[in-house]
């Protein structure tokens, strides 16, 4: 399949593709025993981000594109920043847990490791899965990317369920923390960044959403570098953003959306089933607002709850 | 030996002396400004290497534009970073 990856560069075979592998494989073990075992929190969580960087360059080498850039905005990049936020709120410094918790906890960490990899070992060598199927039913699907088409056609449901599920874990977090981020003011540097960075980044954001029909992308992949964007901009004194009804429009705009489209499918059949003829403008209705609602809710799981900072004054 | 080659093998040395420079300077402003010639100097000869080997033309300007982006990203990284030990160093007194 031509869609998987056409940069030569990254589809390194042979030798040399072994040998990155290997290093890649070590590389993360080598990081995630010292993002457990290092005495400073600080630098375990700079040690994590570079952990989802290499994770995401792993998801590279397995083919998986979409997932790479999934895990690096969000896994590393997103996260990331959110464990450095805790961290600075924190103040206690955590106790390392006792010896026998400790060996409790590597009791269980190994049993869980055995588990697994009895459950890895013990898979058929190769199955299809639903490849056959997904692969005869996508010209029905109105996409040409089978990825795609199973996230907003054939599973449609399952996906829309995931968009309520995000905009009920900002909601979540706004309810448990009160306070908004405080940030510095910003620097003329930074400032100067986000304004030569915000036009590409919109393109690249816009391009990701729209070649999610026929190549790896889509709503999530937009969404996350819109997201990135937002924060780019929080952090460059743009903080009107974050304020009032657009904002709360943007973060339900992709449920509403998708329930909109899944209920308007029911005249004609049941929900969320698109006639043939229609269905690639539905699914890219979809995914915009799926894609503004995703930018919303990463960008505003970072900064909290707006206009809640003056009520945290005592 | 072709151009590609040796532009490549040029740029390398750049990203180890970075390193080096990292892990070995006393004070965080040279460490950085160690680290920063890897990605200007030494990445940009590595993506010169790379786009006469290109495939075709939007590949290597997709290559260009990447140098384009990293460095901008590590310009402004690094004068953020210098700007807080600075503003954090006229807090207690001192230098680093």
């Amino acid at each position: 399949m031509d869609w998987v990856l056409e940069a030569s560069a990254l589809s390194l075979f042979g030798p040399m593709g072994l040998a990155l592998d290997l290093l890649l494989a070590a590389g993360l073990l080598w990081l995630a025993w010292r993002v457990l075992y290092s005495p400073d929190l600080f630098l375990s969580v700079v040690l994590f981000i570079s952990f989802g960087l290499l994770v995401s360059l792993a998801y590279l080498r397995l083919r998986a594109p979409d997932v790479a850039m999934a895990e690096a905005a969000i896994g590393a990049a997103l996260t990331g920043t959110l464990l450095l936020y805790t961290l600075r709120h924190m103040g206690v410094p955590i106790e390392p847990p006792r010896l026998a918790q400790h060996r409790l906890l590597t009791g269980l960490a190994l049993l869980m490791s055995a588990g697994l990899g009895w459950a890895i070992l013990t898979m058929p060598g190769f199955s299809d899965g639903l490849v056959v199927q997904v692969t005869q039913h996508l010209p029905q699907s109105g996409v040409e990317h089978p990825v795609t088409a199973v996230l907003l056609n054939f599973r449609a449901y399952d996906t829309m369920l995931e968009v309520a599920v995000l905009l009920l874990a900002l909601v979540g977090v706004w309810a448990v923390s009160s306070t908004e981020l405080r940030l510095p003011a910003p620097s003329a540097v930074l400032r100067g960044m986000v304004s030569v960075l915000l036009p590409p980044g919109l393109l690249v954001g816009g391009y990701l959403l729209w070649v999610g029909a026929y190549q790896p992308g889509g709503a999530f992949q937009g969404g996350a570098v819109l997201g990135g964007l937002l924060v780019l901009l929080f952090l460059a004194g743009w903080r009107a953003l974050a304020a009032g009804w657009l904002l709360r429009l943007a973060l339900g705009a992709g449920l509403l959306a998708f329930l909109a489209v899944g209920v308007l499918a029911m005249a004609g059949g049941s929900l969320l089933e698109y006639r043939l003829e229609a269905a690639k403008n539905l699914i890219l209705f979809i995914e915009f607002f799926v894609a503004l609602s995703v930018a919303a809710t990463l960008a505003m799981l970072l900064l909290g709850r707006p206009g809640s900072a003056g009520e945290q004054q005592p | 030996m072709s151009l590609e080659l040796a532009l490549i093998l040029l740029g390398m040395p750049f990203f180890l002396a970075g390193t080096v420079g990292l892990l070995r300077f006393p004070d965080l402003l040279s460490r950085e400004h160690a680290v920063t010639k890897a990605d200007n100097l030494g990445l940009g000869l590595v993506v010169l290497g790379l786009m006469l080997g290109a495939e075709s033309v939007l590949l290597a300007v997709k290559l260009f534009l990447i140098w384009i982006a990293v460095l901008v990203a590590s310009a402004t990284v690094a004068q953020l970073i210098a700007h807080t030990v600075i503003d954090a160093g006229s807090e207690t007194g001192g230098g680093s």
